[in-house]
């Protein structure tokens, strides 16, 4: 199992964003199309062959070629974000391996995003901050001294940073613990967020946690922060693990066992139903109850359940039912083959 | 002098605000004031709009927002952005900037937004390029000043010297490039 260290099984990726404006071009919100045709031109310039990115291998790919369920899917694997796509101008520039997403005429003009696998805060930063210096050999960006990069909106203004970490805590959410560390990160000013899902209602116990001031801070004490946090909230879930192993190992070995025996033998599975039992699955590897499947394959999983990249695999629209059915033979596949 | 408001009578009560240094004044008629004391629960607070325009932008449905007069009246007096031509209602509306020039043509109401939304007000973080060399320049310095101070503070006088020549190197480089 490769990809098992020790904090892979909880941090599941580290995501950063710098929000960025073009000079001399109003924000996308009020720029022309002209204008924002001019500012995809220029950043396409900044990312293309005989730059200094030329090695990322950059594709440009504009969200109005794209149909909806591939819209959407790109949406559900984090590669953009759902704002994206209100002008024919809108479009990703996406590096080759992925992790390298450039949104353009977003809510900003520039908004770099790097998401790297495991709990990878520092290089996903220094990645970004690479990518954010090599493009200003080509484009300037509007800054001003007191208030830092000026964004569209106020809460982005300074650094024009968010930084965040994506944990899976099923043992925090089930000794209901979540609302103490919401609680903690509130006081270090960062926010947790249900990852897939609504409000309270969050799915596969998958969370976000980010910054949420981006004035009066430096990018590193930003990253820092999280990163702290972070540590803390590995250490808590890693304790009420043990705590669970501890005073009811019969009955979480059960509800695992039984997870795995949903997911393998399902006609029919809810994203919602998939994405609970596969969360199980995911702790059952750590606490070594439930062996066999490598994390990766498990995220790869979850990510590709989505509605949207479901029906991509399965070649176009479908009805919801017929896509419960294609997720429980999706899953149960991806199970059983290895 | 008439009333700010309703245009109409003559205006006899002044509300005069003072946040964060931003002075704000109102002139409305005895009508118009009962209304709007009435209607903001007889506080009149600049505050609370700043926490309207934060509940518009984490999506808290705001129809109730009682000093829906008031920003109006602010949306009147405060200048469209000469630039793209934003006006306050809009951005009362969708928290959002225009363009760059917006920060300028509403300064005057930026900073207790500023307070209220990162609890700071002063960038520390990256500098673009685009600034320029002499406030990378003056950043650098001001950094390594900061620097210097802490280690006065922790009585470390060797690494205080060292930061001390860093700073004169530094002075004396800005000062030979111009």
């Amino acid at each position: 199992m490769s990809s098992r260290s020790y904090i892979n099984d909880i941090v599941v990726s580290s995501r950063i964003r710098l929000a960025r404006n073009l000079v001399d071009i109003p924000f996308p919100m009020k720029s022309t199309a002209e204008q924002a045709e001019q500012a995809l031109d220029a950043l396409e310039n900044a990312t293309g062959a005989g730059t200094e990115l030329a090695f990322e291998e950059f594709e440009v790919i504009k969200v109005d070629d794209l149909n909806d369920s591939a819209r959407m899917s790109m949406v559900e694997r984090h590669i953009i974000s759902p704002e994206l796509g209100h002008n024919k101008s809108a479009a990703t520039i996406l590096n080759k391996d992925k992790t390298v997403s450039i949104m353009v005429n977003e809510e900003d003009h520039v908004r770099i995003q790097c998401i790297l696998p495991g709990f990878s805060l520092y290089d996903s930063y220094a990645k970004a901050n690479a990518i954010d210096d090599a493009l200003q050999d080509k484009i300037s960006y509007c800054f001003d001294e007191k208030l830092g990069f000026l964004t569209s909106c106020p809460s982005n203004l300074g650094t024009g940073m968010r930084a965040g970490v994506m944990v899976h805590i099923p043992a925090l959410v089930l000794n209901s613990r979540l609302s103490n560390i919401a609680n903690m990160a509130n006081k270090f000013g960062l926010a947790l967020r249900g990852i897939y899902g609504e409000g309270s209602d969050a799915l596969g116990d998958l969370f976000q946690v980010s910054n949420q001031y981006s004035l009066g801070l430096t990018e590193i004490e930003i990253v820092n922060h999280i990163h702290s946090i972070t540590k803390e909230i590995i250490k808590y879930e890693r304790d009420e693990r043990n705590k669970l192993l501890i005073n009811q190992e019969d009955l979480i070995r059960d509800k695992i066992q039984r997870a795995y025996g949903i997911l393998t033998n399902a006609y029919m599975l809810t994203t919602k139903e998939a994405m609970s039992l596969l969360s199980l699955l995911r702790m059952g590897a750590d606490l070594e109850i439930f062996n066999g499947v490598d994390y990766s394959i498990l995220d790869s999983i979850i990510v590709n359940i989505q509605p949207a990249t479901l029906s991509l695999t399965f070649n176009g629209k479908v009805d919801e039912r017929s896509r419960d059915i294609f997720r429980a033979e999706y899953i149960q596949k991806q199970l059983t083959q290895n | 002098m008439l009333c700010d408001l309703c245009k109409q009578y003559p205006a006899t009560i002044m509300i005069k605000k003072i946040i964060n240094g931003v002075q704000t004044e109102i002139h409305l008629c005895e009508q118009c004031a009962k209304r709007e004391t009435i209607s903001t629960g007889g506080k009149y607070d600049l505050s609370d709009f700043v926490k309207g325009v934060l509940d518009m932008q984490s999506g808290i449905d705001n129809s109730t927002y009682p000093q829906k007069n008031i920003s109006e009246f602010f949306a009147k007096k405060l200048p469209k952005c000469p630039s793209c031509g934003l006006a306050f209602s809009e951005f009362r509306k969708t928290a959002k900037f225009g363009c760059e020039n917006c920060y300028s043509a509403f300064s005057s109401i930026l900073e207790p937004i500023l307070k209220k939304m990162h609890g700071k007000t002063v960038h520390t973080g990256k500098i673009a390029r685009s600034a320029g060399v002499d406030i990378i320049k003056k950043r650098e310095i001001s950094d390594i000043q900061h620097q210097l101070m802490k280690a006065v503070n922790e009585e470390n006088f060797e690494l205080a010297a060292e930061y001390r020549d860093m700073i004169k190197l530094l002075k004396e480089n800005a000062g030979n490039e111009q």
